[in-house]
């Protein structure tokens, strides 16, 4: 999947999703691509999935529902378990702007399940 | 960088002074003590090989504390890399010792350690983890030996630590004073411990609330007052009086267990790691099991390519090494032997990077290496058995063979291939029955089992990491269950409709 993708008007978040080899935390910027994913809302920077321990795709969408993201350009890591690859196998970033979801984790914290888009929303909150 | 030589590590644990005990007397030099100092060797190997240049991207590595090299087993892991070298560390010491080399578990302490006061500062705002720091800079600064003390006696097993009739069959604070702490009880199984120059204790189980004098993580110079050491038995250990160079199997390497006594024992503030947080207990034991199962991936691969070479050579010596049966025994042992390798290094290749900053390894996949480990030198050692023939555990003794009278004898009827001096070939099959079933086989076998937690451990730690919901909602997705199914549209096959 690319970034820019989701082209969703009407106010909407607009949910940019990446592979999870183009970019994780600390890495440099993705070049422009990245830079209009950024301006665009929250972005999801998904692992490959081969053994999820939560459903990414219902948290990605929780998350695109979520109370409104103060910081502009949020990035969510979403690995399904606690591999963390997403993330380039990193369980927490320092970055306040960036989350990172390892299967009941989050940032390295284990959350149940029911809880992890709201902590990841608190997290990304200004 | 302060990188000691072998001589000056093995002059370092002679000056400890440590009170150790054997066989019912205080051991006084007990570096040079017969049965005690094939386990001194092989930690002084671990020092040897650090200091030559074709291992040293194995056993060094850069300190993140102080930019400097350090010995590998000071460490604390900064990368996935580094947890695959680790391993590889381990085997290249079982490959050079063929025996346990002890210097693992209080590596696997220290990074276990690392990440858990990180993460009880965090929540409880204690200055853990900045002591702690120091002290790995400490044992770094000056390449010193930590034994990872876990074990606790446990007395009866269905009593939580502060249910025990007698507390003192887990270690536990007895006393908490302004400038530290008095601990008292007793650490079983101590591999290493009286090579190490410090200990590094840790609680052996989840502490629930009623166990907080017993959630307790220190640091201690391994000759403190008030620290002795019973010197655990193994089997065959007495071959090591005999003196002879023959017998005992591998004569110059040997692994080391002992019960390590603390009777009543101060430790100062600023080595104390864990004091009462009963919460965070569970996170360490699981921690440290998890390393210690992830070492076992490599430290037993490298005793495995012992005997899968010596059953070699010793079907050479037989004469039967062309023979299909036996080249394809030591495939299966070589397949089994690589087999926990790849648990190994797989667990260490899905490292993560925790929040302290240090690297863990897949503690899914390290439990399966152990359980692993459980299992399959077992069998290794059954099919070296095989090969060797009877003979491994029916020879005459050295001394027959260096008798002039008897010497002949064996010298004539125990030859095997005539290419292979008589005592060449007896000294392989004692090398066999070392690791199989002599002292040797306490690290090979019998640790195995129960080293890094018995084999139920590691089946609890992979039924909680399992996912088997996912499991079996890939099994629903192929299989489509819960589709609706109407049973009007199935049809004979044709072929069958036909007839």
């Amino acid at each position: 999947m690319g970034q820019g993708e989701d082209q969703e008007a009407g106010g909407r978040r607009r949910r940019v999703t990446v592979p999870a080899d183009r970019d994780a935390p600390g890495a440099s910027s993705g070049g422009d691509d990245a830079a209009v994913a950024r301006a665009a809302g929250l972005r999801v920077v998904y692992c490959g999935g081969c053994n999820p321990h939560i459903d990414r795709g219902a948290l990605a969408n929780e998350l695109e529902t979520a109370p409104v993201f103060a910081r502009p350009g949020s990035v969510v890591y979403l690995s399904g378990c606690p591999r963390a690859c997403a993330s380039g196998h990193q369980l927490a970033t320092d970055d306040p702007a960036a989350a990172v979801v390892a299967g009941a984790q989050v940032d390295g914290v284990q959350v149940p399940a029911a809880q992890i888009a709201a902590a990841v929303s608190a997290k990304l909150k200004e | 960088m302060t990188l000691r030589t072998p001589e000056e590590f093995v002059q370092s644990i002679a000056d400890l002074g440590l009170e150790i005990y054997l066989f019912g007397d205080k051991v006084d030099d007990y570096v040079n003590h017969p049965i005690i100092r094939p386990s001194i060797n092989c930690i002084a190997m671990t020092y040897e090989l650090a200091r030559l240049p074709e291992y040293e991207d194995l056993m060094l590595a850069t300190s993140h504390l102080t930019g400097n090299k350090v010995n590998r087993f000071t460490h604390i892991h900064q990368s996935a890399g580094d947890l695959v070298k680790k391993v590889k560390m381990q085997r290249l010491l079982g490959q050079k010792t063929g025996s346990c080399f002890q210097r693992c578990v209080g590596m696997d302490a220290i990074n276990a350690l690392y990440s858990v006061t990180w993460e009880t500062d965090q929540a409880k705002g204690t200055d853990y983890h900045e002591r702690f720091r120091k002290y790995v800079q400490y044992l770094q600064d000056n390449d010193l030996v930590a034994d990872g003390a876990m074990t606790d006696a446990k007395g009866d097993r269905s009593l939580s630590p502060s249910q025990q009739p007698d507390p003192d069959v887990y270690v536990h604070v007895v006393e908490r004073r302004d400038d530290g702490i008095v601990v008292r009880g007793v650490k079983a199984h101590q591999t290493g411990a009286c090579n190490s120059h410090e200990i590094v204790v840790m609680p052996t189980i989840a502490m629930r609330p009623g166990d907080e004098d017993f959630a307790v993580s220190f640091s201690t110079p391994s000759n403190a007052p008030g620290i002795s050491y019973i010197y655990g038995r193994q089997s065959c250990d007495t071959r090591k009086l005999e003196e002879s160079d023959l017998d005992v199997g591998n004569m110059r390497y040997g692994g080391q267990e002992a019960l390590m006594v603390f009777d009543d024992v101060f430790v100062p503030w600023d080595r104390v790691y864990l004091c009462g947080e009963i919460e965070f207990t569970g996170a360490l034991v699981e921690r440290f099991a998890g390393f210690h199962r992830q070492s076992y991936g490599g430290c037993k691969v490298g005793v495995g390519d012992v005997l899968i070479g010596a059953a070699a050579l010793a079907a050479e010596y037989n004469g039967v090494a062309k023979a299909s049966h036996v080249k394809d025994k030591l495939i299966e042992m070589t397949h089994l032997n690589e087999t926990l390798f790849s648990c190994g290094i797989a667990c260490s290749a899905e490292g993560v990077k925790m929040p302290s900053g240090n690297y863990q390894i897949d503690m899914l996949l390290a439990n399966v290496c152990k359980q692993n480990v459980t299992r399959f030198p077992y069998e290794i050692a059954r099919l070296a058995e095989d090969i060797a023939g009877g003979l491994m555990v029916t020879m005459p003794s050295a001394q027959d063979l260096a008798d002039e009278r008897l010497g002949p004898i064996v010298e004539k009827f125990l030859v095997g291939n005539c290419d292979t001096p008589t005592i060449d070939r007896m000294r392989v099959l004692r090398l066999i029955e070392n690791l199989t079933i002599g002292a040797g086989a306490v690290g090979y076998r019998t640790e195995s089992m129960h080293g890094a937690g018995s084999p139920q451990a590691q089946r609890i730690m992979i039924a909680r990491q399992s996912n088997m919901d996912h499991k079996k909602e890939l099994a629903k997705a192929i299989a489509e269950v819960g589709r609706p199914w109407d049973k009007a549209k199935i049809k004979k096959p044709a072929a069958v409709a036909d007839a």
